[in-house]
């Protein structure tokens, strides 16, 4: 068990909720992934006519925690709008604060992203915000009254995986109790693992389960990796060396010679 | 007066308040909130919102996301 704003988890992979073939696979691959959290968004009423009707009387089904986001926004009137409509709409507090500050990598804008969450937070939000992987702008979050972190391992939707492992060790260890998630950009189970080996909290993830040739399945893949890199971190990495060490006994190795 | 749902323009009397938009558009309110000129109106003052010319509304409902 771990707790992120006040409730109380088993699992540690988040999972959007977008780009899947029908919604449908969307449900079962969420019930694969054992989240109990799942992103949501908001849209123009009508922009996608039937089908915001399936995916949110499945959604309303599902014994999941809802936290809707503030994609698309860039700028900080913007995501504030949307996340007082998102509270009113989804009941809940939660808020994945989204503030896009270049369209073509989907780069969050630092200083939106600090000005929107000091906003929020004195509104009564718990503001999960996404952020890139910047020690500096991790302290303003905090500053701004956020409670955990979200920064992105790679541009969303990109599938890089880690591009930037040292700045994401530096946020993790000048933060240690402060539940930081990995947020966007892995495209593999082994990405997951490795984010968890880190000693990262949790991990959300949309795209890489979504676009899968079965999402299902890999759904339950980076459950597994998830877990795994979690018991891993748990249990103690070896520190690595840049030379060989025998694991098999030296003492007694036949043949050997002092001479040799 | 003339006035824009979800960026699209549209021509309206005087008086009409955002519950009256809602209705037109035939969606389940319970499902929807809304913005007008980038500020949200809470569900409880729909009714008393009245719509002035020009005004820019947004009407959104859940939908899937990352």
């Amino acid at each position: 068990m771990w707790e992120i704003a006040g409730t109380k988890l088993q699992s540690r992979l988040m999972i959007g909720t977008a780009r899947y073939p029908s919604p449908e696979i969307m449900q079962k691959a969420i019930e694969a992934s054992g989240a109990e959290i799942v992103t949501v968004s908001l849209r123009r009423q009508g922009s996608q006519p039937g089908a915001q009707n399936v995916f949110w009387d499945i959604l309303r089904s599902m014994p999941v925690k809802l936290l809707p986001n503030t994609a698309g926004c860039h700028s900080v009137k913007e995501a504030v709008a949307t996340a007082q409509m998102a509270r009113e709409l989804f009941g809940t507090n939660w808020i994945k604060l989204e503030v896009i500050g270049d369209d073509y990598n989907l780069q969050p804008d630092p200083f939106g992203t600090v000005e929107a969450a000091k906003i929020l937070t004195d509104d009564g939000f718990e503001v999960f915000p996404y952020m890139t992987d910047d020690l500096v702008l991790a302290e303003r979050l905090l500053d701004a009254g956020c409670k955990m972190l979200m920064p992105w391992a790679a541009p969303i939707g990109s599938g890089l995986g880690i591009i930037n492992p040292m700045a994401l060790k530096t946020i993790r260890q000048r933060f240690p109790g402060v539940p930081v998630i990995v947020d966007a950009g892995l495209g593999k189970p082994s990405h997951a693992a490795l984010a968890m080996e880190m000693g990262f909290d949790g991990v959300l993830l949309n795209t890489a389960v979504a676009m899968a040739e079965d999402p299902v399945k890999m759904a339950q893949a980076f459950a597994q990796a998830i877990n795994a890199g979690r018991l891993g971190y748990e249990a103690g990495l070896m520190p690595s060396r840049d030379f060989a060490t025998p694991s098999t006994p030296v003492v007694g190795t036949p043949f050997w010679h002092e001479n040799r | 007066m003339k006035i824009l749902v979800n960026g699209k323009p549209q021509e309206a009397s005087g008086g009409i308040t955002i519950k009256d938009i809602l209705a037109k558009m035939g969606a389940d309110t319970r499902y929807l909130a809304v913005a007008v000129n980038g500020d949200f109106v809470p569900r409880s003052e729909h009714g008393k919102t009245e719509i002035r010319d020009g005004d820019d509304i947004e009407v959104v409902s859940p939908q899937a996301g990352g």
